[in-house]
Formats: structure tokens, C-alpha cells, sequence
């Protein structure tokens, strides 16, 4: 309970830091609806053009972007901080989090938000609610569902963050491996062959991110729901574990700095 | 075994760092890592102890492994080897339980969020240190009253001057009352006026609270002013361990004499024997007279044989001067005699 009023305060901070600046807050917010307005609009037109792929029809599409953008909005407008540990670890920055009595890697990911996530996840939201039309049942499914898919992405975050430990810099590596986590997410399930299934189903989790919800929004299956609880919970304390274990390698640094 | 009853007790701890690695020739100039050195020794075996309540300055050049030893001790990093115990805890295995008993500030590295009032910092910091809201408040109330924040706390930190920024780091770093605080380098780059504060504001901590003051500074006056013992490294070892009235005299052997004239006077060919010149100007003469317990009289008698002296000064050398002999020796450690083993 003391962890949840601790999370909830910082959140409450980093909104605080982010209005500190409104005009440049909204910017960011607009731009990331405009952006992924765009997005969905061009698969208007496809699905105007072509009504069916592979089975796919528009209303797949909208909820493939609505969890996608919903969840990852969720991911870096409350948990930002987790895209950031590489670069803290690179240069010894971790040294603040250290010295305070909670658990470290939960207080970076949530040490910083990103004002585009909260574009993103109003989108998702207005997506789902405005084109997705959804039935009661689909509406709590969807918002559970977002949120599991939201903590697996903070936990692959922190995952390919932590490779900073053992590699020095990289934050490159962790920003591709999410820009491959998001494009695989924003694409409907079929189009992959098995291979590739295999490979966003275990290294790149996009089939948990979004091919999984978005199938559990349309079809509620018990079975599956339990799997991907299952694989949130092992991703979040398997992520922990690699970050802890890293932390015996981290070698700090003498950088000036200043927070927030 | 070491000891849970010292606030700090430091046994043969060593750190080593692994250097980064230089990239290899051709194809291999793809690999991450590249071929590695031998690592670099921060730390070789280093062993001391720090009673509670004590007031300890850990002095030495750059490099000279106070900052990791700071590190190792507040859990931030793991040892290569060695034993630490920090208020009876292992700082590295018991990091969290360990955070609600220290504090530590470091001079460059900022816990106050940049774009808030300080206000908004301590009340998040009740949250990291599970504070009832009564105890914060109050905890608040006296900081504010000691470090004088009043008209401080609902400014953003931005907007700050380093001096008034330094107080609100202080009072964010003691907020949850700690037993040992560790300084590191908690003047720098601050003016006289508001080093000098933050010197009182942690004399009085110790005074009140008992509080067990650990510093790193560069600084002689924080060295002078707040400690009463000092560590001095050299090339990741411990060189002397004593009181701080003990390190002048064994670095420096000599006492000043500072002589003011009434007119200018011509730089003197010959001194006499056992004194050098420090510093001259046309009015103003600084010797050293070699050897601590020397007779000055002979040199005093010279320098009033050279001109009309208006203002005579004899002084043991500045600690400035100390550190500076100190940090001159780089050839490696050298174990002063008397002091702590």
C-alpha cells in the first residue's frame, strides 16, 4: 500500500513537472494524436479500397491500434523512466536511486513521463470508444487488457535497458528493440508467417502486447487471459532479475547533474 | 568479524574497474567490448573505522578512490573484495534497509526536482522514506526554522541560488532524521557566505543529534571547521588516518611569519638559515622557518633588520597549504607515523 501511494505521488510530480511547461505539454500531446491519427486514417482508406485482408477488416485494424497505442501510451506516460535506464547507467546516474530506501528499477521507471504517451493512450482510448463501437463486455475487457499489455512493455523496456550493464552504452540497442516491439504491435497478427510468430511470441513480445488482448477484446477466452497474466508477472520479475543482476556490474560515474 | 557497534567499520575493502574496451582492428572493430586492459584498482585493500557520532573528513587528490569509497559505503556500488559494515548493516547486500538510517549529499549530483518547489521534493520524499504525514510536517517545520528555508520552499528549485539550493538539498537529505550522513563535496561551487552556513548547519547537526558525519572535500575549511579526525588517500590507499591537528604537523614541518613593512623594501639575496621565502611583495614578506619548534627569534631579529616592520605574524601553515603537500606527494603512499594504523 505504502508502494502504491509512493507511485501514485510520483506520477502525480511528474504530471506537476510536465504542466510546469502547458504549452509545450499540449504540443507533445496533439502531436502524438495527429500522428497516430494519420496512421489510422490511411487504414481507412485501405480498408475503403480492400474490405477484407487475410480476414482482417477496419474494425480489426481500430482495435489493433487502439490496445497497441492505449497500452504504450500507458507504458511512457506513467512509466517513461523505464526507456531511460540505459542512458542512466551509462552514465552513472543510477547513484540517487540507490541510496533511497525502495526498490530502485521501480522508482526510475517511474521517475520520468512522456507528455507523447499520454497523446497516445487519449487516442487509443477515443479510438476504441468512437470507432471500435464496443459492447459493455469488450469495454472492461479492453481496459484490463491494456494495462497487462502495458507492464509487459515496461518490463521489456527494463529488460533491453539493462543490457547497458553488460554493454556499456546501450540505448540505441533498447530504442530499436522498442521501435520493433511497436511496429510488430501495430500490425494485424496474420500477416506473419510462423517463424516470425515465434519470434513475437518469445523475444519481441508483440503477440502479448497486442495480437493476444486484441483476440481476448473480441472473444473472451479464460485460457488465455491466464497465460498472459502469467507471462506480465514473469516479464516484470524477470526483468527485475536482470536489472539486479546488473547491478553488481554498475561502475557509477562522477557527472554533474540535476533531476527532473 | 567486524564490529556493529562502530558506525562505520572497514575491513581490506578493494574495487576494481573494468576498462573500456578498445575497439579491435578491422572486422573485429564490429564487436562490442573490444579487447580489454587489466582493470583499473580504485581501491587496494583500504581498512578503518569510524565511531558514532564521530566527524570524519576523507581527503586526498582526484582519483585517489574517496568518492568510491563513499559509493561502497552507501551501497551504490558492490565490492571487488573486503568487508564493510555501515551502522552494523552490509551496505550493499542491505542497501534499502541501510537508506533509512544514512543520508548522503553529494554537492554535484542534485535530489531536488529542478522544475518544483522544494516543498514538492520533501513531501515525495516522505513517500520514499514511508513518513507519516505528522512526523514529515513537522520534521519540515524544524528544518525550515534551522536552515532558514521559509521564503525558499515554495520557489521552483530553478529559481534558486546555489547557496539557497545547497540549504533545501541539506534539509531534503535529513528529512527522515538519519544516524550517519555522508557529504560529498557539499561546498563546491558555492560563495563563501553560503559555505560557511552549510559548515554550521552540519557542526550543529552532529552537536544536537549526534548525527555521524562522514566528508569529502577538497575544500580546507570544511575539513578544518567540521572535522575533528581526517583520512587522507592516496592512489586508492589509506596514507594517514589521525586528527586533524596531527596531519599539520606531519605534512608540514615548519611554522609562518608574515611580515607587514612600512615601505616598500627590495627582495632579500640571502635568508637566514632554515628559512625560505613563500610569497613577496614590495610591503608584504611570507617565510617558512623549516622544522616545527624551531627558535623564530633569529629570523624575526632579520626580517626587523631589513625595513620598518609595522605588523609581524607567526602561524602554523594554512591547512590549504597542508593539503596542497599532501596532494604534491604522488610518487605513492606513504603511512605517517602516529597516526591510526
Amino acid at each position: 500500500m505504502a508502494t502504491l501511494r509512493f507511485l501514485a505521488h510520483y506520477v502525480r510530480a511528474n504530471l506537476e513537472v510536465a504542466l510546469a511547461y502547458r504549452a509545450a505539454f499540449a504540443a507533445k500531446v496533439f502531436a502524438m494524436v495527429v500522428n497516430d491519427g494519420i496512421w489510422v486514417a490511411f487504414w481507412w482508406l485501405f480498408f475503403e479500397r480492400f474490405p477484407s485482408v487475410e480476414g482482417y477488416g477496419f474494425r480489426q485494424i481500430v482495435l489493433v491500434w487502439a490496445i497497441g497505442t492505449t497500452a504504450f501510451g500507458l507504458s511512457s506516460g506513467i512509466a517513461g523512466g523505464a526507456s531511460t535506464i540505459a542512458a542512466k547507467i551509462a552514465s552513472g546516474d543510477l547513484d540517487f536511486y540507490l541510496v533511497l530506501p525502495k526498490p530502485p528499477v521501480l522508482h526510475l521507471v517511474v521517475s520520468r513521463m512522456d507528455p507523447g504517451g499520454i497523446g497516445d493512450a487519449l487516442f487509443g482510448i477515443a479510438t476504441f470508444a468512437f470507432l471500435a463501437r464496443p459492447s459493455a463486455r469488450e469495454a472492461v475487457a479492453f481496459a484490463i487488457l491494456v494495462v497487462i499489455a502495458a507492464s509487459i512493455i515496461v518490463a521489456y523496456a527494463v529488460a533491453t535497458n539493462s543490457i547497458a550493464f553488460w554493454a556499456g552504452r546501450a540505448d540505441t540497442i533498447a530504442e530499436q528493440a522498442m521501435f520493433g516491439l511497436i511496429t510488430f504491435s501495430t500490425y494485424p497478427e496474420r500477416l506473419f508467417s510462423t517463424p516470425v510468430k515465434a519470434v513475437l511470441y518469445t523475444v519481441v513480445p508483440a503477440g502479448f502486447v497486442s495480437f493476444v488482448p486484441v483476440a481476448l477484446v473480441q472473444e473472451w477466452d479464460w485460457g488465455w487471459a491466464a497465460v498472459l497474466v502469467g507471462v506480465a508477472g514473469g516479464s516484470l520479475l524477470g526483468s527485475k532479475a536482470i536489472f539486479d543482476a546488473g547491478l553488481r556490474r554498475y561502475a557509477s560515474g562522477s557527472i554533474l547533474a540535476m533531476r527532473g | 568479524m567486524q564490529d556493529a557497534g562502530a558506525a562505520i567499520s572497514v575491513r581490506d575493502l578493494t574495487r576494481s574497474f573494468d576498462r573500456p574496451g578498445v575497439p579491435g582492428a578491422g572486422w573485429r572493430r564490429l564487436l562490442p567490448g573490444g579487447t580489454r586492459g587489466a582493470p583499473t584498482v580504485a581501491l587496494h585493500p583500504v581498512s578503518f573505522r569510524v565511531e558514532r557520532g564521530e566527524r570524519v573528513a576523507l581527503i586526498g587528490p582526484n582519483g585517489a578512490g574517496k568518492s568510491t569509497t563513499i559509493k561502497l559505503l552507501t551501497g551504490i556500488l558492490h565490492p571487488s573484495g573486503g568487508d564493510a559494515r555501515v551502522l552494523g548493516r552490509v551496505p550493499w547486500r542491505e542497501r534499502t534497509d541501510l537508506a533509512y538510517d544514512i543520508a548522503t549529499v553529494f554537492g554535484q549530483k542534485s535530489q531536488l526536482w529542478y522544475h518544483l518547489p522544494a516543498r514538492s521534493t520533501f513531501e515525495l520524499l516522505r513517500h520514499v522514506y514511508d513518513l507519516d504525514a505528522g512526523v514529515a510536517r513537522r520534521r519540515v517545520g524544524e528544518l525550515t526554522e534551522r536552515l532558514g528555508l521559509r521564503d525558499l520552499l515554495d520557489r521552483p528549485v530553478r529559481t534558486l541560488s546555489l547557496g539557497e539550493r545547497m540549504r533545501c538539498e541539506l534539509a531534503a537529505a535529513l528529512i527522515h532524521s538519519p544516524r550517519l550522513v555522508f557529504l560529498d563535496e557539499p561546498t563546491i561551487g558555492l560563495d563563501v557566505e553560503a559555505r560557511q552556513a552549510v559548515r554550521a548547519h552540519v557542526r550543529e547537526l552532529n552537536a544536537r543529534q549526534g548525527t555521524t558525519i562522514f566528508l569529502t572535500s577538497h575544500d580546507a575549511a570544511d575539513i578544518e571547521q567540521v572535522c575533528e579526525r581526517v583520512i587522507v588517500m592516496q592512489a586508492g590507499r589509506v596514507a594517514f588516518d589521525g586528527p586533524v591537528s596531527t596531519l599539520r604537523s606531519r605534512y608540514v614541518r615548519g611554522r609562518q611569519i608574515e611580515a607587514h613593512f612600512l615601505v616598500p623594501v627590495d627582495r632579500p639575496v640571502d635568508l637566514p638559515p632554515g628559512a625560505s621565502l613563500v610569497d613577496v611583495e614590495p610591503q608584504r614578506w611570507r617565510l617558512e622557518v623549516h622544522e616545527a619548534g624551531a627558535p623564530v627569534g633569529p629570523v624575526v631579529a632579520w626580517l626587523m633588520a631589513c625595513g620598518p616592520v609595522v605588523d609581524l605574524t607567526v602561524s602554523d601553515p594554512p591547512m590549504e597549504d597542508v593539503i596542497a603537500a599532501i596532494y604534491r606527494e604522488t610518487a605513492g603512499p606513504r603511512v605517517i607515523p602516529g597516526g591510526r594504523p
